[in-house]
């Protein structure tokens, strides 16, 4: 049998050096095909005494066996290889940027947010929301709440006019502060009332810290119990609310609006001594409201009886309240509309403040 | 209003600090604005004597100096003309802060030379006005400190005078509010009345009992004065608070302004001809008044008259020729009460600021016109001589103090502090009002702002102190049952986290735009100017703040920012009256910013078009389910828009929701930008057509397969693709799920091709080949109805 031994041994070698596929198929068909060797030998083995084919049979099926085994291996080798080199054909560079969607760069502006904020923070209180218009009367503006002509304080709003002129109403004016909507509101409903009103305001001023369109955000509460003590105290819940520092303290001090008596200024403790100003720290004061009593002859004009009902109302500007918190230097850069500034200071769609999640970033 | 310490101590005995001053002020609602304090502010200043002074060798202008400072030489470099040898000046060493400029003194070579610190002039020091030398000093040695040797630094104190206060726009008030704080004495002066029997000038108001201009019009003649250069005390008294000396009557009679706050005017009398007083101009009368302008007055101006001219502006101004002049020998000085809203229109209309006008228009004490013209004599008297006339007066009718009942209990019931009936008592005697047993009030005539019940509770607080008021919670008095923010709020929060959500920026600008952009609609509407703009560029209140977008892309362009998706919720105004505007979501896409896109990419980006901001639009649309049966499309839309490229989304009731497309080119043409697409959504419209019921509809499920049948049409091409859809709809087929334009292609013969996948959900049972097939017949007619198109194929 040492022919089948060195059979074996010659197919595995031819097998073992085959160079391609192709190769390998011709070696197939050489021992293994219709008339390969091997084959051959299998036919032939019919014509053996049983005794010889019992030893032989076995012997030429292993060899089958082995040359099939390795003709599968080097086959795969090779359909490995046309794999892998067609694969490294098909490589791309995969450290190229990805096409990330502009849906994240949108922003919402900082004055949106703060007054989200604020919203939240009044909401919890109980104060509604009242919008008036942009454009208002003398009347509204001015005369009902106790401002009428000639009175000195007209000359403190720099106020800008229409060509336009109503004999009940007067002439008409952009609002140069957001107190009309307490009149509008007030008209429209029956007390008790709680409300924020922020908005636009105008005024004919422009320097470093003045801007013609600004925002204010007023608040009103009336009813039959409502005092100075009531006012501190929602002052100081808002201002540690809004920026988020335990027990503010506040001082009020004595000064004039003509639609508020007693009018106060408000000013919250802060420290200026680091390069960033912190508010709710320090020894330092730093204004940041207008409030007062309501003036009884605002009640009146609202058709309201001041010997039942008084209230108090407080103004911020919106745009210095975002200013403080988020730390903008120049408030002329708000309405710029400086893409840059505003992906800047801008947030995202989902920074949605809620007391629950807190109403920082 | 600015006064010095010491002035204020004329009137006010105390021991208090300037700290508790200045605290105090502020306190009671005299807010403190500036304080120059030189002996705080000199503190480092010390006495240096020159020794000696030579050119400097690289300028021409410039002095080094060696000087003594004491313990040691240091040496300087000086700009000032007078630093000669031997004068002793004041030294700021280095590290020192200079009071005017806050600059701090460092060690610098000036032209090559090492100036160790600076000598500083009067002006620098914030000691005088003097700036065109280094300040000189007599009496004192090197080394001394600068406070010691300058002796007279009296601290100045600025205060905001809110316009209710009219009687603390003089030194007298202010120390009559302290005094009420607690902080010392009012020294009441006394006033002596001066007995003549020198005739005057007859005097005359023409005031009527419905235009009561001048109340009281008084004064008298001082003839024989010697008019000079006012004294010392009075020339620093009023250039410490900086005003300028003139001469000593005209300076007493702003002495007086400062100090009572009693306006005066010292007229020449011998230009007076018969009589003087108050009357109305007549239309087209005119004046030169003393700031050398020409004003045409009418006959709403209260002007003072001789029985010739127009001598003065009454409580404004006076006129330039009559005024008192240092040579000027006989004098009629007058006292008089304007009224403020008078006073205030005229200074208004006239455009003119004046102490006079800001003291009349705010409200003078009618009680001491009088008394004011005698002060004001006698100190004329004592410093210039000359005799003085009787006093002439003119009187329309008695002044009456306001009298007001008081409660007691209204202090606690608005402040929410107690306070006991003996302090208010003290607290208002001592501001000047005179109580009753029942507390019936009478209010001071200097003080006009107080009038109301609550006037006499912020003057009783005020004193008091607001320090004292406690904070009281004011709690929600039920847990609220409906939402804080109405529907429109809602939508407004929605829109514009959607908008950024879809990465458009929010923008914020102004509601008025420059007049190129109200030009720009190419119908032209009817611009909203202003009557006084701030300036050309914010003259206008813009149509929709899609308009404040553009403007801003031009700006973003400028600055190398082509691709930028921005948006605004804000007003776009139709008219000058209130309501007259809308409340607008506006958008605008430029460049690549596709709703879909990515920043600029290696694997190329498409333009934005008029599809991106239409999916902006529909978006909002989809959120807050606005039924797409309750709009339509009308085409072309809004003026500012492409009309090729552009539609309105229109209401059942007419009112446009929204509008989106390409902006017109002309406009792009006008502002040189390149193409870009907007849209606007009108958010008071929307808030008509939103279903606000919040009904909870229950799911169905169908477990029945659906069937999908695709269309394709060969229609006219200037058919809308809606006009198809809306087709499908109108068969009212319940069945029909969905509806989805999947194919459009464009054919020869102005004709294009549509398809359409029709979804039909059976709800009950499995639909029949002949149910299919009748609904598919019903779909087909109605569209070649609509469409007039064909069917291409199923």
């Amino acid at each position: 049998m040492e022919n089948l031994n060195s059979i074996k041994k010659e197919i595995l070698q031819k097998i073992k050096s085959a160079e391609s596929d192709d190769n390998v198929e011709e070696i197939r068909i050489r021992e293994l095909g219709k008339k390969g060797r091997i084959t051959k030998l299998l036919s032939e083995l019919g014509k053996l005494n049983q005794e010889e084919r019992k030893k032989l049979g076995p012997e030429i099926n292993d060899l089958k066996n082995k040359v099939l085994e390795e003709i599968e291996e080097k086959k795969e080798f090779f359909l490995d290889q046309t794999l892998n080199k067609k694969l490294l054909e098909e490589k791309v560079d995969v450290t190229l940027p990805v096409k990330s969607s502009q849906n994240t760069n949108g922003r919402i502006h900082p004055v949106s947010q703060v007054l989200d904020e604020i919203t939240e923070i009044f909401g919890s209180l109980g104060y509604e929301i009242a919008d008036g218009p942009d454009i208002e009367t003398e009347y509204y503006n001015f005369n009902a709440l106790n401002i009428p002509e000639s009175h000195p304080a007209r000359q403190m709003h720099d106020t800008f006019y229409f060509d336009e002129f109503d004999k009940d109403q007067g002439q008409s004016v952009l609002r140069t502060h957001t107190s009309p909507v307490q009149v509008r509101t007030m008209e429209e409903g029956k007390p008790p009332f709680r409300f924020i009103s922020p908005g636009r305001t105008y005024r004919c001023d422009s320097d470093q810290t003045h801007t013609p369109m600004f925002h204010q955000i007023e608040g009103l509460s009336v009813d039959k119990e409502t005092n100075l003590g009531h006012l501190k105290w929602t002052l100081e819940t808002f201002l540690s609310s809004f920026f988020e520092i335990k027990n503010t303290k506040i001082q009020m001090r004595p000064s004039y609006f003509p639609f508020t008596e007693p009018s106060l200024e408000i000013d919250v403790l802060c420290d200026r001594s680091g390069p960033v100003l912190k508010i709710g720290e320090g020894s330092d004061w730093l204004e940041v409201a207008g409030a007062g009593m309501v003036h009884p002859n605002v009640l009146k004009s609202a058709n309201i009886d001041p010997d039942i009902y008084q209230g108090f109302a407080f103004g911020f500007g919106l745009d210095r309240l975002a200013q403080l918190k988020y730390g903008i230097p120049d408030l002329r850069t708000f309405f710029s509309g400086d893409i840059r500034w505003l992906r800047h200071y801008g947030f995202s769609a989902l920074d949605i403040p809620t007391l629950s999640r807190g109403l920082k970033k | 209003m600015k006064f010095t310490l010491s002035w204020l101590k004329e009137h006010l005995e105390t021991n208090s600090s300037l700290d508790e001053i200045t605290n105090n002020l502020t306190e009671i609602g005299l807010e403190v604005e500036d304080i120059i304090n030189p002996e705080k502010d000199l503190e480092d200043f010390i006495v240096g004597k020159i020794l000696t002074s030579e050119k400097h060798p690289n300028a021409d202008r410039l002095s080094v100096c060696k000087v003594d400072i004491g313990n040691e030489i240091k040496e300087v470099v000086c700009g000032a003309p007078n630093a000669k040898e031997g004068l002793l000046t004041i030294y700021a060493p280095l590290g020192s802060i200079i009071p005017k400029s806050k600059m701090v003194i460092q060690k610098t070579k000036i032209r090559d030379i090492v100036s160790y610190g600076m000598l500083c002039s009067g002006d620098e020091l914030n000691i005088d006005n003097e700036n065109e030398g280094i300040i000189e000093i007599k009496k004192a040695k090197a080394g001394d400190k600068a406070s010691t040797a300058l002796g007279d630094l009296d601290p100045v104190i600025e205060i905001a005078i809110t316009p209710n206060r009219p009687d603390c726009l003089g030194v007298y008030g202010i120390a009559r509010d302290l005094a009420a704080k607690g902080l010392g004495r009012l020294k009441v002066t006394k006033i002596n009345t001066l007995k003549s029997h020198e005739e005057s000038i007859p005097v005359y108001t023409k005031s009527t009992k419905n235009n009561n201009f001048c109340n009281i019009f008084a004064g008298r003649l001082i003839e024989g004065i010697e008019n000079k250069e006012s004294p010392d005390w009075l020339k620093n008294r009023l250039e410490k608070i900086g005003l300028r000396s003139i001469n000593a009557v005209v300076d007493i009679t702003n002495f007086l302004t400062y100090d009572r706050g009693r306006p005066l005017h010292a007229y020449n009398s011998d230009l007076i001809s018969k009589d003087i007083g108050a009357r109305l101009a007549k239309t087209g009368e005119k004046i030169k008044a003393l700031d050398g302008k020409e004003y045409i007055l009418d006959e709403e101006t209260c002007v003072i008259a001789d029985s010739e001219k127009v001598l003065g502006i009454a409580g404004i101004i006076g006129g330039e020729e009559f005024g008192s002049e240092i040579e000027t020998k006989n004098i009629f000085l007058e006292s008089a009460f304007f009224d403020p809203i008078h006073i205030a229109r005229t200074g208004r209309k006239l455009n003119i600021n004046s102490d006079a006008r800001y003291r009349f228009e705010r409200g003078t004490d009618p009680n001491f016109v009088l008394e004011g013209l005698d002060i004001a004599t006698e100190m004329i008297l004592d410093i210039c001589g000359g005799k003085a006339s009787k006093t002439s007066i003119a009187l329309h009718e008695d002044f009456k103090n306001n009298e007001i009942n008081f409660d007691i209990k209204l202090i606690e019931k608005i402040s929410g502090i107690k306070i006991s009936s003996k302090d208010i008592k003290k607290i208002l005697l001592s501001l000047g009002f005179e109580i009753d047993k029942n507390f019936k009030i009478t209010v001071p005539s200097w003080r006009p702002d107080v009038s109301l019940p609550i006037d006499i509770v912020e003057e009783v607080i005020r004193i008091y102190g607001l320090n004292n008021v406690e904070s009281i919670p004011l709690k929600n008095s039920e847990q609220p049952s409906k939402p804080i923010l109405t529907n429109s709020q809602k939508n407004t929060n929605l829109i514009r986290r959607n908008l950024a959500s879809r990465g458009l920026i929010e923008n914020i600008s102004y509601s008025f735009v420059s007049s190129e952009f109200s030009d720009l609609s190419p119908k032209g509407r009817k611009p909203i100017q202003l009557l006084n703009p701030i300036s050309e560029e914010l003259s206008d209140m813009r149509a929709s703040p899609l308009i404040s977008l553009i403007s801003n892309f031009r700006e973003n362009k400028n600055r190398g920012f082509n691709d930028i998706g921005i948006y605004e919720i804000g007003p776009g105004f139709s008219g000058p009256k209130p309501g007259q505007q809308n409340s607008i979501a506006a958008g605008l896409r430029t460049g690549i910013y596709k709703s879909t896109g990515t920043e600029r990419h290696w694997q190329g980006n498409e333009k934005a078009d008029v599809f991106d901001v239409k999916s902006d639009v529909f978006s909002y649309f989809d959120l807050i389910n606005i039924p797409n049966d309750s709009y339509t499309y009308v085409i072309p839309g809004s003026d500012w828009y492409h009309p090729g490229r552009s539609a309105n989304i229109v209401s059942g009731k007419g009112g446009i929701l929204a509008s989106f497309g390409e902006i017109h080119p002309k406009i792009l043409s006008k502002l040189n930008i390149p193409s870009c697409v907007g849209f606007e959504i009108y958010l008071d419209e929307i808030l008509k057509v939103i279903n606000t019921q919040n009904d909870n509809k229950e799911f169905t499920f169908y477990n029945l397969q659906a069937v999908k049948r695709d269309f394709s049409f060969d229609i006219p091409m200037n058919i809308s693709s809606s006009i198809l859809i809306d087709a499908i709809n109108s068969c009212k087929i319940d069945l029909i799920d969905d509806i989805k334009l999947f194919d459009q292609f464009i054919l020869e013969n102005s004709k294009k091709s549509l398809a359409v996948e029709v979804t039909i959900q059976p709800k009950k049972e499995t639909l029949k080949d002949n149910e299919i097939d009748s609904i598919c017949e019903k779909i087909i007619k109605a569209i070649e109805k609509a469409t007039s198109g064909k069917l291409r194929s199923l």
